[in-house]
């Protein structure tokens, strides 16, 4: 039962990603990315980070 | 003939996918081929590679990949949207579809309405999911031809019969094999793109500060501090990114996806990964912006041949063909599953429910996939004989109507608190709000000029409100909104009056059952490598007016 709270970790990449003020910005530039681009990139990865969390601690077995 | 390398590549890459396509019916292929489970949910068999490739084929369609560099190169940073639209849809997916791909199984559902028509009791509910679903998904299967006509008009291809044979091909395919065939052709899609993408990227990425420059030009073109949004472009942003995310799994073929899964770890899996394919999306997008720093000119002024046209300036011919043929080929899986799914809503939710209710598997699945055929039919008479502007307005009203069934599909995961009258109520609203909304909405120029009067965007302007801050908001959203009122207001009502509640049959713990345990169903034979014992085909939605034992369904009367 106590595994079921690690799924309120999702709510990270469900939410980061609407944050639209936090990233409509050019700086830091990455290889000539400005943030609000590769930053939302990025989000990708965190996203498929914790879902890859979530699944692993929530398992059965 | 000026294209003839590319011409070649792709229709000799087409033809190749076309046998894989009729094969596949012979692909892991049970015993038994004669009901809608083996046809239209691939046995309910596919393991977390398939699950991945034909999700990904499924929902990262070939019009998207040619859509969005158009978008970008017409708007500029507003259409970065779809990028955090496809993260932020992917955690509640994991979570909603893990519960709707158990109770799925225990009860042996196809379609979303087929879960609507268990959870909340009601015909006509599931009749109205069912008929949303198919009319939002009809104008999607349009538009995956219309990706397939910019690269077309790009090859300089005359005439409309190579659509035609594209879309034969299609229906012969899906006809044969059922959803067996876009799961296998998705492998061979998803390498082409991969590679193609990665070779582009490559050769942008080459020259040095060249996405530097790349982004200059776009803030050039846009006159936007940086290639930016604008603060008052952040509330449309935000909105239909989410307004997007919380419609995508309710669209029927993103269902049919996953139902298809072998067990709850392979949803699962598969929606955590997925996301790859959105980093692959962001940076084909980009390419709308590589297009205008490299002064490319869209053909005849179609915006959605920007892509075709960018590859075809800066790739070697033959590369160009494998990127026409990923998205050609591309455009076939989507294309599939829609059809399957809609099929499968006219089959399950509309035939056997009110036409036929003593309709045998076998029929269920012979209507099926004669619905397959008559939908494609109907999707290549739109692009054929219809101005193609009225698919993209179609599929703009389809996505705000398929977010209407979110109270029923996607919040009746979780509770069946809600009325099936109130439920029925708040979607027609729902509806009415939307289509109302979209009617209001001119499409402007960025002069400020109206270039059509209605059905011009989704986002609807806050100035109608009296508030003159050039914020927009996505009609979805509203939508919903007034759908969730009426629902939420008149459920306590319908109670207190005393009309009856729908029977709910399912159980706590249906929404969490996995692949092994008892109440899941007609699994053991399915499983790769198990015996192939003849399907049984279980019935657990009671008939109307039909009384089911009590041995095989156990009701409840819902408080």
């Amino acid at each position: 039962m106590s595994r079921k709270r690690w799924y309120w970790l999702l709510v990270i990449p469900a939410v980061v990603p609407l944050l639209v003020p936090l990233y409509d910005r050019v700086d830091p530039t990455v290889y000539g990315f400005p943030f609000y681009y590769w930053g939302q990139l990025a989000f990708v990865a965190l996203a498929m980070l914790t879902m890859t969390v979530v699944r692993v601690l929530t398992r059965r077995r | 003939m000026p294209h003839r390398v590319e011409i070649s590549v792709f229709v000799g890459m087409f033809v190749a996918v076309a046998g894989p396509g009729l094969l596949a019916a012979r692909w892991r292929r049970p015993a038994s081929f004669n009901d809608l489970d083996s046809w239209g949910l691939g046995s309910r068999s596919f393991g977390p590679y398939v699950s991945w490739f034909l999700l990904g084929g499924d929902l990262y369609t070939a019009y998207t990949f040619v859509a969005l560099p158009a978008l970008m190169y017409g708007v500029g940073a507003a259409g970065f949207y779809a990028v955090p639209f496809a993260i932020v849809g992917y955690p509640l997916g994991f979570v909603a579809l893990t519960r709707l791909w158990s109770v799925a199984h225990v009860h042996g559902l196809v379609t979303p309405a087929d879960f609507v028509r268990a959870r909340f009791g009601s015909r006509g509910l599931a009749l109205l999911v069912a008929v949303t679903g198919i009319v939002a998904t009809m104008p999607y299967i349009a538009l995956q031809l219309i990706g397939v006509e910019a690269v077309l008009t790009t090859l300089g291809v005359p005439g409309k019969w190579p659509l035609a044979i594209a879309f034969a091909v299609l229906a012969i395919f899906t006809y044969h094999s059922g959803l067996r065939a876009p799961a296998l052709i998705a492998f061979v899609k998803d390498i082409l793109l991969g590679y193609v993408v990665l070779a582009v990227l490559l050769t942008v990425g080459m020259t040095w500060n060249a996405w530097g420059g790349v982004f200059h030009s776009a803030e050039l073109k846009f006159h936007t501090r940086g290639p930016l949004l604008p603060a008052s472009g952040q509330l449309g942003y935000v909105s239909l990114a989410l307004g997007s995310a919380l419609a995508i799994f309710l669209y029927p073929h993103a269902i049919t996806g996953v139902l298809a899964a072998r067990n709850r770890e392979t949803v699962r899996r598969t929606i955590a990964t997925l996301p790859i394919y959105t980093a692959m999306l962001g940076l084909v997008a980009l390419l709308g912006f590589t297009a205008i720093a490299w002064g490319v000119k869209p053909v005849g002024g179609d915006h959605n041949t920007v892509l075709p046209a960018l590859l075809h300036g800066f790739l070697p011919e033959w590369l160009a063909g494998f990127a026409y043929a990923a998205i050609g080929v591309g455009a076939l899986v989507p294309a599939s599953v829609m059809s399957i799914a809609t099929a499968n809503l006219f089959a399950r939710n509309i035939y056997r429910e009110y036409l036929r209710p003593a309709a045998s598997p076998a029929a269920e699945l012979r209507v099926s996939k004669l619905a397959s055929l008559a939908v494609k039919l109907g999707a290549a008479g739109f692009v054929l004989l219809l101005n193609p502007q009225f698919s993209v307005d179609l599929q703009l009203i389809g996505s705000v109507v398929i977010l209407q069934t979110l109270p029923a599909v996607g919040l009746g995961l979780y509770t069946s608190w809600f009325h099936r009258r109130a439920l029925v109520a708040g979607l027609l609203c729902g509806l009415a709000t939307g289509v109302a909304l979209l009617y209001q909405t001119p499409q402007l120029a960025p002069t400020g000029r109206v270039v059509r009067a209605h059905f011009g965007g989704s986002s609807w302007s806050l100035a109608h409100l009296g508030i003159h801050n050039g914020q927009s908001i996505y009609i979805g959203l509203i939508a919903l909104a007034v759908n969730l009122v009426v629902t939420v207001g008149l459920t306590p009502v319908l109670r207190a009056t005393g009309v009856p509640d729908g029977l709910d049959i399912t159980w706590k713990h249906d929404y969490e059952a996995d692949e092994g345990d008892p109440s899941v169903r007609r699994l053991s034979e399915l499983v790769d490598g198990g015996p192939m014992n003849p399907v049984v085909y279980e019935q657990a939605v009671p008939r109307h007016g039909q009384p089911v034992p009590p041995s095989t369904v156990d009701y409840r009367i819902r408080r």
